[in-house]
């Protein structure tokens, strides 16, 4: 019972890649800044801004010269091979930030809500839901992350709101305390950790709308959300938050509302949409990819196996600290981002440069 | 295909309902609620853990009507770690600790003098553990303050935590939670204070209070400050919202302010090479109470005679302070340091080893604007 | 090869259905007809037939007593047909003179099938034969019992009218009718339903209706493979979404004035013959909350009870399963007033927190099942013994404790706000409450998203479930949450086919 593929709006689609990009930032682990200051990162959304354009420069001349296709649907014209390597390797990248995504929360769960417990069934069933997300389509995800969106925007203003009174500027750090190089490091790992660019490289010909304002719109609205978290961990916990697995996790447990405190609760609720709709995501483009440039198997199928492979490896990892730091690595992420947003762009308009000289010359 | 799916979450499912460890084992009825945990440290270099927790058999046999006091019962634990004293509760309650309910954390004199290194690592690193948790120092052991008993009921953690919590109405008590705990604990100076709690007998009656604030200096209890020069130090560090303050104004007169606002401003300039610290602070206050009979009006020049004298007393206590933290305690408890490092970087990485002598040789300049906005029910002329 | 096995089990079970399509004709031999009928009714003894003698000629009257009006029959056709003259006529020209000169009657219908004459003669109708003839004179004369137009008894509305639909589709159509006086709007007759071969009336309005969305509601209709029909809900997952949900793309209304304000938003509505409940098509989840009062009603006012509608349905949904969530995983949530009286409640009873939950909403499930299917008169015992035993006994002998009893009261109160939604509201709350008490607040957040992506997923007619929301219709949104008043809404139409696929 497969669910025709359409197109969705441009605000569908970044709201998706928002939630998305928000999950990463919530599940932001305080190793990946250990030696950079805590108001550098304030600073450092800047820094990533910046870097996101530039490595997004040879994604948009492509776009520009076809927006109907995505660089897949361009190489295939070119050679069979190359798009089945190029869309090899966009699936390996996705299951990797799938499995990342899954073991993240599992370390969450595992560590937070669960410590004593096996999460092998937990995951199954998480890895479950997810796989059902995608099997029901990409027009279905889109339209749940506009309705996710309307929990967890209000969720995380919510929780901000209620930290504004424990806000003491004191726990400020000097800028560039370290040095740039320290936060341009950290900038850097930032957009390797997200994995929205190399989505937005393969749906954005199944969006429909002014797509340039609505990348903007993303790029600044889920840079302006990072700054303001840092912001509010910073001046509120301070030191504190270097001590914590989970900074904005332990954030939330801060906050208090009348008699009610610790809203970290909201804030897993936040986390799991967040997750669902990211992994859903990963899932559906992993099979939607498989399908179109392989074909043989049904989606069905393919999500299936997807789901499969990504249950054995989270439970390989699963309560094995030791092998989520070596999976969950920041050169891994930056190798895979510059390969699938820069490289493999960056060889497709190659071609096509190639090939359009060519037609020129033969006229 | 569809019915393969189905029967697997089934059989998941079944796996789950049935797996009913996990789910007796975390039910509310098999935990034990603690109240608050209180730690010393016996001589043989174990720890001594009390544990205060809810009396379920008592509650659930109690009158439910009588929420206000819940019953409560003390346990007192050893171990070589706090972890270890705390998990034998187990032993001799056959529940499993929350400590996510736990309202307060009071160390006791052997641990604050010498020891907090040890103890602090278990209530960061332990998920459970409340990051807004109250943390006291005990004036002599932590077992004494949570056994106390007024009659036949224990003195509760909550009366404990609500007292510590009242220094937003009442200046004379320094709040400190553990995150905030942790903040300084992590920075470059490792001072700060917490408030001081003893058991006090009165007319055969026991009650726990809060008798001042104990200065730490690199993670070691250095003095106890009283409650009176707690209002001072909550106001240098911005943390006064509402107190009671009284002075003399003239000859046998006392006035009483009640404080309604404050906000206090700390700027750092250099010169000559060293830090010079300009503390501003605003206060608005309404007088409350003036001794030496009734009147119906008041002149002006008395009004601002009550301002001028409010302003120079406060000032002249809050510099008073201010010496006896960095040149009598060695405590930088009012985390002017702070400033430094966030102002004056490049000085702060030069200096950061031997920032107690900065502070002691640096100037420091208290400005008070103390605006007295009511006088109740009394006329100006 | 278990789904073979499972298919063969099907064939040995499903007597196959054996209705011919062929046409029968009316014989020239009225003996031959006459037996013909008689074959097909058997002898039920509520078929009556009489033979008139009208001019010399034979004249045979068949009518199923109960379904007609005898007063009506005997004066209006019987009579003034043998009292006509018919001497120069015959056959043919007999039933035609019959039928355009002698009765007044405007019901009235010449067919030369003699199994469409039966089906009309159990629908009301008198037949007329005679000999010599290839046709059959069907006079309407319905007088069949009904009830009369009564109250609504499920939605209940404070400032709009008091009628609600009956059994009989006609007069529910003309319920319509008096409510939108415009030829716009239209009727579509489709047969469902093998054997009882019901009437199902498809109503919209021609000017705005998608004829899309029509055609393919009556072709839904017409492939609906039933052998009974006999009720609206019958037809319900013919015309639902293929795909499986546990909402339903499909709403009902038992008022006539809401079904108007739906087919004036361009819907499909379905009166099935028999069922006081029309289908509404395609139905959106927002309009679960909306009532005809909030349009009756001043805005902010409307909007107030509209947001109380969305926190019940929350409240519904969610209320049994976080508390059992808190109370097993996230106790840290509990505030500290509440922690001792949850603790020492919940101390003294013997079931875990989500085996209490799951207990005591059954005996909620059974105590309001037992509540409807009762007769009235013993309706109040019913209500006594669930007050009694749920409540005091159960709290005082330490099986469930008070707090439990107090989510479950707000709980029950709360799903009867947006009862239309009950029926998944139950089904979701048992399962939030196992996924509660096994995985936490991270089960139920995951079991809600998974929920949220099936409801995502439903797209009746193209028109998705979720919309307005998503996708985003801002045009919509004064009449989402927030109701503007009638002078800005009344400007413009808020029409099912502008809203985005």
């Amino acid at each position: 019972m497969e669910l025709t593929k359409g197109k969705i709006s441009t605000f569908q689609f970044f709201t998706m890649l928002f939630l998305s990009r928000t999950l990463t930032t919530v599940t932001y682990l305080s190793s990946y800044t250990e030696n950079i200051r805590l108001s550098d990162m304030l600073i450092q959304p800047i820094f990533r801004i910046g870097i996101g354009i530039v490595i997004m420069l040879p994604l948009y001349l492509l776009y520009r010269s076809s927006t109907s296709e995505n660089l897949l649907d361009m190489t295939i014209r070119k050679s069979k091979i190359l798009a089945r390597i190029i869309s090899l390797v966009y699936v390996i990248f996705f299951f990797y930030f799938t499995v990342v995504t899954i073991a993240r929360l599992d370390l969450f769960a595992g560590t937070i809500v669960f410590p004593e417990t096996d999460m092998t069934y937990i995951l199954i069933f998480a890895i479950i839901l997810c796989c059902y997300g995608a099997f029901l389509g990409f027009e279905t995800l889109g339209r749940s992350s506009v309705l996710s969106a309307v929990f967890v925007i209000p969720a995380l203003i919510f929780i901000m709101l209620t930290l504004t009174k424990k806000v003491d500027f004191l726990n400020l750090t000097p800028i560039f305390y370290n040095g740039v190089d320290s936060v341009l490091k950290v900038s850097v790992d930032s957009v390797g950790q997200t994995v929205e660019y190399a989505i937005i490289a393969l749906a954005l010909p199944r969006v429909k709308g002014n797509i340039k304002k609505g990348f903007f719109i993303w790029l600044v609205s889920q840079t302006f959300l990072m700054a303001v978290m840092f912001f509010f961990a910073c001046t509120v916990m301070g030191n504190f938050a270097s001590t914590q697995l989970f900074p904005f996790h332990t954030l939330a447990s801060l906050a208090e509302f009348a008699m009610f405190g610790r809203l970290d609760a909201i804030f897993t609720s936040v986390w799991i949409m967040c997750a669902f709709i990211k992994a859903g995501l990963l899932i559906y483009l992993q099979s939607d990819i498989l399908t179109t440039y392989f074909g043989k198997l049904k989606r069905t199928t393919y999500i299936i196996a997807i789901g499969f492979l990504t249950i054995i490896g989270n439970i390989l990892i699963s309560g094995q600290i030791k092998r989520f730091t070596f999976v969950d690595n920041s050169m891994i992420k930056i190798v895979l981002t510059f390969i699938t947003v820069v490289v493999t762009p960056l060889i497709v308009l190659v071609f096509r440069r190639k090939e359009k000289k060519k037609c020129e010359k033969q006229l | 295909m569809r019915k393969a799916i189905i029967g697997v979450l089934v059989i998941l499912l079944s796996v789950f309902i049935f797996n009913e460890n996990e789910i007796y084992r975390k039910d509310i009825r098999n935990r034990l609620v603690i109240q608050g945990i209180g730690i010393d440290m016996n001589d043989n270099g174990s720890y001594s853990v009390t544990i205060q927790a809810i009396d379920t058999n008592a509650q659930s046999a109690a009158s439910s009507d009588d929420a206000s006091q819940p019953p409560l019962k003390t346990f007192k634990t050893e171990g070589n770690t706090i972890y270890t004293a705390l998990k034998s509760v187990t032993e001799l309650e056959g529940k499993v600790p929350l400590y996510s309910q736990n309202r307060v954390i009071i160390l006791g004199k052997s641990i604050t003098e010498e020891n907090m290194d040890d103890v602090i690592d278990f209530f960061v690193r332990d998920v459970e553990n409340s990051s807004s948790v109250c943390i006291a120092a005990a004036e002599k052991t932590a077992g004494e303050i949570l056994e106390a008993k007024n009659g036949d009921e224990y003195i509760s953690a909550r009366n404990i935590e609500t007292a510590i919590n009242s220094n937003e109405f009442d200046g004379r008590i320094f709040r400190l939670q553990l995150y905030e705990l942790i903040n300084r604990y992590n920075s470059s100076t490792k001072d700060f204070a917490l408030p001081m709690l003893s058991v006090v007998e009165k007319d055969k009656e026991k009650s726990v209070e809060i008798i001042g604030t104990a200065v730490f200096n690199n993670t070691r209890y250095r003095e106890k400050i009283s409650k009176g020069e707690t209002v001072f130090l909550n106001m240098l560090y911005n943390t006064i919202n509402n107190s009671a303050l009284s002075y003399d104004y003239e000859d046998g007169k006392k006035v009483s302010l009640n404080i309604v606002g404050a906000e206090t401003k700390r700027k750092i300039v250099m010169k000559d090479g060293m830090p010079s610290f300009k503390i501003t602070i605003k206060l608005k206050a309404d007088i409350a109470e003036i001794t030496g009979g009734v009147s119906a009006k008041m002149e002006v020049k008395e009004l601002d005679k009550i301002n001028s004298t409010g302003e120079e007393y406060i000032k002249t206590e809050s510099t008073k302070l201010i010496n006896k933290m960095y040149n009598g305690y060695n405590s930088d408890a009012l985390g002017l340091a702070r400033l430094i490092y966030i102002n004056e970087k490049n000085f702060f990485k030069e200096n950061e080893k031997n920032l107690d002598s900065v502070l002691q040789k640096s100037n420091y300049e208290v400005e008070v604007n103390l605006e007295i906005r009511r006088i109740g029910h009394e006329f100006v002329v | 090869m278990s789904e073979n096995w499972f298919d063969r089990k099907i064939d040995e079970i499903t007597i196959k259905d054996n209705n011919s399509t062929e046409k029968r004709f009316v014989d020239t031999d009225l003996q031959k007809n006459m037996i013909y009928v008689k074959q097909q009714f058997g002898d039920a003894f509520d078929v009556k037939y009489r033979k008139y003698n009208a001019s010399g000629k034979k004249v045979y009257f068949v009518m199923v007593d109960g379904m007609c009006d005898s007063l009506l029959a005997t004066e209006q056709v019987i009579l003034p047909i043998i009292e006509a003259d018919f001497s120069d006529e015959s056959g043919d020209k007999l039933i035609y003179s019959a039928a355009d000169r002698v009765s007044a009657s405007i019901d009235k219908a010449i067919t030369n099938d003699i199994d469409e004459a039966i089906r009309e003669a159990i629908y009301g109708s008198i037949l007329m034969l005679t000999e010599d003839s290839h046709f059959v004179v069907m006079f309407g004369v319905q007088g069949f019992p009904k009830r009369a137009v009564l109250e609504p008894s499920t939605e209940m509305q404070e400032r709009g009218s008091r009628e609600a639909f009956v059994e009989s589709f006609k007069d529910n159509v003309t319920m319509i009718r008096r409510r939108v006086r415009s030829p716009v709007f239209k009727t579509q007759i489709v047969e469902v339903g093998n054997t009882t071969k019901t009437r199902a009336c498809v109503c919209y309005m021609s000017d705005r209706v998608d004829k899309k969305m029509l055609e393919s509601v009556v072709e839904r209709l017409k492939s609906s493979t039933l052998d009974t029909v006999l009720g609206s809900g019958y037809l319900q997952p013919f015309l639902d979404t293929k795909y499986p949900s546990i909402f339903s793309g499909v709403g009902f209304t038992e008022r006539p004035d809401v079904l108007t304000a739906k087919i004036s938003e361009g819907k499909v509505c379905i009166i099935v013959d028999g069922t006081p409940n029309a289908l509404i098509v395609p139905y959106l989840f927002v309009e679960h909350f909306y009532s005809l009062d909030d349009y009756l009603k001043r805005p902010y006012y409307a909007t107030f009870i509209r947001v109380l509608k969305i926190v019940s349905f929350l409240f519904s949904v969610f209320l049994p399963g976080l508390y059992v969530a808190i109370c097993t995983f996230h106790q840290e949530i509990i505030p500290e007033t509440m922690i001792f009286g949850i603790t020492g409640q919940e101390s003294r009873t013997p079931l875990p927190v989500m085996f209490e939950a799951l207990l005591i909403h059954l005996i909620y499930e059974i105590v309001r099942e037992g509540g409807l299917r009762m007769p009235k008169s013993v309706g109040h015992a019913i209500s006594i013994v669930g007050a009694l035993v749920i409540g005091e006994s159960a709290v005082t002998a330490g099986i469930l404790s008070a707090p439990m009893l107090i989510v479950v009261g707000l709980t029950a109160v709360s799903s009867f706000v947006v009862s239309t939604l009950y029926e998944p509201v139950a089904i979701l709350r048992f399962t939030f409450i196992i996924v509660g008490g096994i995985s936490g607040l991270y089960g139920i957040m995951l079991c809600f998203s998974a929920v949220l992506i099936n409801a995502s997923a439903i797209n009746p007619y193209g028109v998705p479930f979720t919309s307005p929301l998503s996708p985003t219709k801002m045009g919509a949104f004064r009449d989402l949450v927030f109701r503007v008043g009638w002078k800005t809404m009344g400007k413009r139409r808020m029409q099912v086919n502008k809203l985005e696929k």
